[in-house]
């Protein structure tokens, strides 16, 4: 009896064991079992939302409080080692105009939206080399009188787009690249007024789509990383040439009336950035940037001004500067970190043949040149994982030789304030 | 008969010397399971392509697989290696006691034969794992020699390059990097760190390409913004006085060489006018325009170009005003009689200023012998010579009426403001209604202070020039609809419609 009753608890802790053993080997993994990689499909998605409501000011009135809103979303996945796919979405909603919007100058009240999707397919064949073809689509809408509503802009415009780009990255940061890319303009709600008119009252050779454009585009960039003074430095520079075609627009000639030739733009441009740090403690970092812009314009277009009876040649073409230097203070831990940012850009423009006209309209003889400057402070505080206070304000001064300002305002003071928060995954 | 014992020692000699050779000329056999695989012989410099499906391996040969390809290596112990797809894998040295290999980078799982006389190590470019057999797996990442260690069975000595040594126990992993090595942890905690890693990497790879992505959409959309720009800068877009948007083109028409027409043309969102002036000249017109028409409103001697008919057109494609003028000579109407049509302010089209005229300073302008208006096709005024062609002043001239009467009422009905009405009436009961406007670009109609309380003259319409002129005209042969039109007023002085 008493075998037995030693017996059964042994058999009990045999059958525990041999259990326990059992689970613990199922709950080991087995090599044959294992995957080659860690995972043979990664999901890497990016969100980012920001909102913030503020005010547009011009010539010393003020626009209404309103707000913008912006998201972003790219649900990135890396297949393989050579295959992503990285798509965008972006939603960009405008209330409230801000100083880098300065076209047009005086309109206070104006409302945007645009809607832009791209998916970009990349291919890495091995760890130097990548090959990312793309398509593209995007729609601007635009709200710049009351009477307009969504959809009925007349500077609505979508734009279709191909591109192919390869890049070479030799060993971070150093790479280059370069990249192809067609798109077209399509003002989908503008057609010229002369267009709907019979030949009584148009000129010949008249197009409707004159603002439509297709555009073949080639540019080159590259970074790198180098060390000078005892600083280190991040640059970044990029060239881009754009051959723009209007199949639609025919050019002017010096009667008044259309040549059968098209317009036809060939616009450069590049620029240059340089990042450094200035100084590094644990609780903030310092750092500074400038970046070098220059564009230049060359058009076959003219312009006849028919209440002065006076042609304009080479209408559209321009050559333009920019500069924009630019500090950066991170204070508080890695996790939590506040970004102020002081930032000032200088620019110039200056018009090869568009010849300045007094305040009452007369042409004189020199060209027309546009200087601006802007000053930009933010700030970004972060409140929890992501999330982000966000304040940002602007001044800025339009300023130019031309003084017949009827119909566009050359010289001018603005400045935008917004508050708000953003969001980031 | 049976083997001396020195012929035996000899034999065994033999058989050791053959076992020992045999041992130092150890191999290893490498079989293709799927996918290409290269190999690449000690001393050689190129790779070739493994095209059986087995070959022997030596101290000193390479292997590299495919993106998908897939092989095993046997060794004469039994143990098996097997490697990961874009992989490469050195034999470096190989002997009865000691098996060395190197991964330069990809992924290989291997099951060693426990061997107590026997060492094999795996070399990384950050870690040296000494297996003690076992099963295990590494994998190497080509661009920054990040080792991952897994042991799935035995033990796996892991030590990094700066002597740091790591056990691992069956079912730990541990990653060793160019800073050393890292904290052991289950296998499945480590494949979860590395995963979410991954994500990382590719996040911030993905957030790099949306970066690019969005710096060409920026270049993009500058163009269509400059599109749009360039419309504003050449004001083709206003704002009325009731808030809305309108398109404006002006252009010049040839439609003959004596003739130009002027065409205006306005669009609102819901309305299409136009306004057209067609010019006839006393001559063939050059390219340039301008010396003709800056000669067209007069001037103080007998211009060279002068009209000799015009033809004006309003209209909201339903409703037509029209007005014909013909037989226009040019008269000194300074030195005429009567002197009710002395001019003492003139356009100088250098300056584009006004100036005061003196008295009996010779001011030519052209008459015209006929003229007439209509509305919708019915004449509603007209006059023709009193006493035949070549009229010297508007005396000499005869008006007709729709009707056989005409009245007129002109008032500012918006007190300060630039505001005229016009108000016609026919003896028929025809009426009419001119409403005219000096508005600015934004729509405001403008204020007589904005023009320093100045209302006619030279000041007056030197500031005139720097605003637009709209008109909006209604009549009751138009049923209810009406004709608004904005106009440069530069347009209309030009052409004499504002005197």
């Amino acid at each position: 009896m008493r075998k037995k009753i030693f017996c059964i608890p042994l058999f009990f802790t045999v059958v525990l064991l041999s259990l326990n053993n059992a689970t613990a080997q199922q709950a080991e993994p087995s090599l044959e079992q294992a995957g080659w990689q860690d995972s043979s499909f990664v999901f890497a998605p990016n969100y980012y939302a920001s909102f913030a409501g503020g005010q547009y000011f011009f010539a010393g009135d003020e626009a209404a409080l309103s707000g913008n809103f912006y998201a972003a979303m790219s649900p990135a996945m890396k297949f393989s080692d050579q295959w992503s796919l990285v798509p965008v979405y972006t939603l960009n909603y405008k209330g409230t105009k801000q100083v880098t919007d300065l076209v047009g100058g005086g309109t206070l009240f104006q409302q945007s939206q645009d809607h832009a999707a791209v998916v970009k397919l990349v291919y890495r064949p091995n760890n130097r080399w990548s090959f990312k073809p793309s398509l593209g689509f995007k729609h601007e809408f635009l709200k710049e009188t009351k009477d307009e509503k969504w959809g009925q802009g007349l500077f609505d415009y979508s734009k279709p787009s191909v591109g192919f780009e390869a890049e070479y990255i030799y060993k971070k940061p150093f790479a280059v690249r370069a990249a192809y890319d067609f798109y077209a303009l399509n003002f989908v709600n503008y057609a010229s007024l002369e267009s709907r008119l019979g030949s009584d009252l148009s000129r010949e050779l008249v197009g409707a789509d004159v603002l439509d454009s297709v555009n073949h585009a080639l540019s080159f960039g590259g970074s790198a990383g180098f060390s000078a003074w005892g600083h280190p430095f991040g640059l970044e520079a990029s060239y881009g040439l754009t051959s723009r075609a209007f199949p639609e627009q025919k050019i002017v000639l010096n009667t008044g009336l259309y040549d059968a030739q098209e317009r036809a733009d060939l616009a450069h441009s590049a620029s240059v950035s340089a990042l450094t740090p200035i100084a590094k403690k644990e609780k903030f970092k310092l750092s500074g940037s400038v970046d070098l812009g220059f564009m230049f314009n060359n058009s076959n277009q003219n312009n006849y001004d028919a209440s002065r009876a006076v042609f304009n040649e080479n209408f559209y073409d321009y050559a333009a500067f920019s500069l924009t230097p630019a500090i950066r203070l991170l204070m508080g831990g890695s996790k939590k970190e506040t970004q102020i940012v002081l930032a000032s850009t200088l620019s110039r423009q200056d018009y090869a043949s568009r010849r300045v006209q007094e305040a009452g309209g007369a042409y004189l003889s020199d060209a027309i040149n546009l200087r601006t400057s802007i000053i930009t402070f933010s700030i970004k505080r972060p409140i929890e994982e992501g999330f982000h206070l966000t304040m940002m304000g602007a001044w800025g001064e339009s300023r130019s030789n031309m003084e017949h300002e009827k119909v566009y305002r050359y010289n001018y003071k603005t400045a935008n304030y917004l508050f708000g928060f953003s969001y980031e995954y | 008969m049976a083997m001396r014992g020195r012929d035996q020692f000899l034999v065994c000699l033999t058989l050791l010397g053959v076992a020992f050779g045999a041992a130092a000329q150890s191999t290893v056999t490498l079989e293709v399971i799927k996918g290409s695989c290269y190999l690449q012989r000690a001393n050689a410099n190129s790779w070739e392509q493994v095209e059986t499906k087995t070959a022997l391996l030596h101290a000193g040969d390479r292997v590299r697989t495919a993106s998908r390809a897939q092989a095993k290596l046997a060794l004469q112990d039994g143990s098996t290696i097997e490697l990961g797809p874009a992989s490469v894998f050195l034999v470096d040295f190989l002997s009865e006691s000691r098996f060395n290999f190197k991964l330069s980078f990809g992924r290989l799982k291997a099951w060693v034969k426990r061997a107590a006389s026997r060492q094999l190590s795996v070399l990384t470019p950050t870690a040296v794992c000494a297996v003690r057999g076992t099963e295990f797996f590494i994998a190497v990442d080509r661009e920054s020699g990040q080792t991952s260690a897994e042991l799935y069975k035995g033990l796996l000595a892991v030590s990094d390059s700066k002597g740091n040594e790591a056990m691992l126990n069956p079912n730990e992993r541990i990653e060793v990097s160019v800073e050393g090595l890292g904290n052991k942890m289950t296998i499945e905690e480590g494949r979860r760190q590395a995963q979410a890693t991954m994500q990382n990497q590719g996040k911030d790879e993905a957030r790099r390409e949306v970066g690019l992505s969005m710096s060409k959409e920026q270049v993009q959309a500058a163009a269509a913004q400059e599109m749009k720009l360039a419309e504003y800068q050449q004001g083709k877009s206003l704002i009325d006085v009731f808030g809305n948007r309108v398109r404006l083109e002006q252009y010049i028409m040839r439609p003959a060489e004596d003739k130009f027409k002027l065409v205006v043309l306005n669009e609102r969102q819901d309305r299409f006018d136009y306004f057209y002036y067609l010019g006839t000249f006393n001559k063939t017109l050059p390219n340039d325009l301008s010396v003709a028409l800056t000669q067209m409103s007069g001037g103080l001697t007998q211009p060279e170009y002068y009209l000799a008919a015009y033809e004006t057109g309003r209209s909201n494609l339903t409703d037509v005003i029209q007005e014909n003028a013909s037989g226009g000579h040019l008269v000194d109407v300074n030195n005429n009689t009567p002197s009710s049509d002395n001019v003492s302010l003139v356009l100088d089209p250098v300056t584009d200023q006004f100036r005061s005229l003196n008295q009996g300073e010779s001011y030519w302008k052209t008459l015209f012998d006929n003229y007439a208006i209509s509305f919708n096709g019915r004449t509603l005024l007209s006059w023709a010579p009193s006493q035949g062609p070549n009229i010297q002043a508007m005396n000499d001239v005869k008006y007709s009426y729709d009707g056989g009467s005409y009245d007129v009422v002109s008032d500012f009905p918006s007190s300060g403001l630039f505001h005229n009405r016009i108000r016609e009436s026919y003896g028929s009961g025809v009426t009419a209604q001119w409403d005219s406007y000096i508005v600015s670009n934004e729509g405001e109609v403008a204020a007589v202070s904005d023009f320093g309380g100045v209302t006619t003259g030279t000041q007056y319409k030197g500031i005139l020039l720097k605003w637009n002129y709209e008109q909006v005209i209604t009549s009751s042969l138009f049923e209810g609809r009406k004709i608004d039109l904005v106009v440069e007023p530069k347009t209309l002085i030009q052409s004499g419609i504002i005197p």
